[in-house]
C-alpha cells in the first residue's frame, strides 16, 4: 500500500508537480539525516549532505524503475552519497577488531549499561554507531532499524549476500566492544 | 562464520539499536530541499524555441527562399503553368549560372566557419557562467 502511494507521488513530481516530493523529503529526512549525522560529527556538514541525497534523488527520480522500493533507492543513494565526501575525509576508528564475546561479557555489559540513563544510553549508543565504518552502520542500521532483509540490503549497498552476512557479524562484535568500553569509563565517571 | 549458530550478540545489538531514535535535522530542512529542487527545476526549464521547431523554421525559409527566387523569375511574368512546367529547369539554370570567383567563395565559406565555432563556443561559455551564477 505505502509503496503504490509512493509510486503515485512519483509520478505526479514527473509529471511537473514538483511540491509532492517535500511529502517525500518530510518522510525519510530523519532517516537520511541520521545516516549521514552517523558518519560526519558536524551537523551542519551532515545537514548538507543530507540535503545532497535528497537533490540527487530528485535528479535521478526518472531513473528509479520502482523494482525496489524507493526507501532501498534513497538509502543508495544516501550511502553513495557520503562514500563521496569520506573519499576527502578519511576516519579512523581507533578500536581494534575483534575480540570474542562471550555470554557472560553481555550480561555484564547489559548490567553496566543499566546504571546509566536513558539518555546517556542513547548518546553511549550513538557514538559507538558512529565509530563503525560507513557500510557497517549502514548494515546495522538497515538490517536492525528499518529491518530489511539480508537481500535488499546487498542490493542497497552492492555487495555479496555472504559479503554483508559477515560484515554483521564483524559489526554486532565490534559495536559490542566499542560500547563496552565506552560504557565502563561512563559508568565511572558517574560513579 | 557459522550461520547454524545463533550469535547471542543478535538480540543483543536488536535491542540496543531500538533504543535509539533517529535524529532530526533543523526544522526548516524541508523548506531548505525545496528552494533548492525549484531552483533546479527552474534552471533545467526546456528553451523557448526548441531544436525541432528550429529544424522546422530553418526548412520552411529555406523552401520559401527557394519559392520566392523561381516565383519572382517566373509566375511574375509567365504565371503558375509555367512554373509547374519548367521549375526543376529553372532550378538546374539557376545552379548553372552561379558563378563565383574562388576568392570570393573561400572568404564566404570562412566567415562562415568561424561564425558557427564563434556560436556555439559562445553559447557553451555563456550557459556554463549562467549555470555557476545560479
Amino acid at each position: 500500500m505505502e509503496r503504490e502511494i509512493e509510486k503515485i507521488y512519483i509520478r505526479r513530481i514527473l509529471e511537473g508537480d514538483i511540491e509532492v516530493f517535500s511529502l517525500l523529503v518530510s518522510k525519510y529526512q530523519n532517516l537520511v539525516f541520521t545516516i549521514c549525522s552517523r558518519v560526519f560529527d558536524n551537523k551542519e556538514e551532515a545537514e548538507d549532505i543530507a540535503q545532497e541525497s535528497f537533490i540527487k534523488c530528485y535528479q535521478s527520480l526518472k531513473q528509479f524503475k520502482g523494482e525496489s522500493k524507493f526507501s532501498s533507492w534513497l538509502y543508495t543513494i544516501t550511502y553513495n552519497t557520503c562514500m563521496n565526501h569520506l573519499k576527502y575525509k578519511k576516519r579512523q576508528t581507533s578500536v581494534e577488531d575483534i575480540a570474542n564475546v562471550a555470554d557472560q561479557d553481555i550480561i555484564e555489559q547489559d548490567h553496566i549499561f543499566a546504571k546509566l540513563e536513558q539518555k546517556e544510553q542513547t548518546n553511549l549508543i550513538q557514538q559507538a554507531l558512529s565509530k563503525l565504518e560507513l557500510d557497517e552502520q549502514m548494515i546495522i542500521q538497515l538490517y536492525y532499524y528499518e529491518e530489511l532483509p539480508i537481500k535488499e540490503i546487498s542490493n542497497i549497498l552492492s555487495l555479496k549476500i555472504e559479503n554483508i552476512k559477515i560484515k554483521l557479524f564483524r559489526s554486532r562484535k565490534k559495536l559490542f566492544n566499542i560500547l563496552s568500553l565506552h560504557s565502563q569509563c561512563s559508568t565511572l565517571i558517574y560513579e | 562464520m557459522n550461520n547454524n549458530i545463533p550469535d547471542p550478540l543478535d538480540s543483543w545489538t536488536r535491542q540496543t539499536i531500538k533504543k535509539v531514535t533517529l535524529e532530526k535535522p533543523s526544522a526548516d530542512f524541508n523548506q531548505k530541499v525545496m528552494s533548492k529542487v525549484l531552483n533546479l527545476s527552474t534552471k533545467s526549464n526546456k528553451p523557448l524555441i526548441s531544436n525541432t521547431l528550429w529544424l522546422i523554421f530553418s526548412a520552411t525559409l529555406a523552401i520559401i527562399i527557394y519559392l520566392g527566387t523561381l516565383l519572382k523569375t517566373t509566375d511574375l511574368f509567365f504565371g503558375a503553368n509555367f512554373t509547374n512546367k519548367y521549375i526543376s529547369r529553372w532550378a538546374l539554370q539557376l545552379l548553372n549560372d552561379w558563378n563565383l570567383s574562388s576568392t570570393l567563395t573561400s572568404i564566404v565559406v570562412s566567415i562562415g566557419i568561424i561564425l558557427i565555432v564563434q556560436i556555439i563556443y559562445l553559447k557553451q561559455w555563456h550557459s556554463k557562467k549562467w549555470n555557476t551564477l545560479t
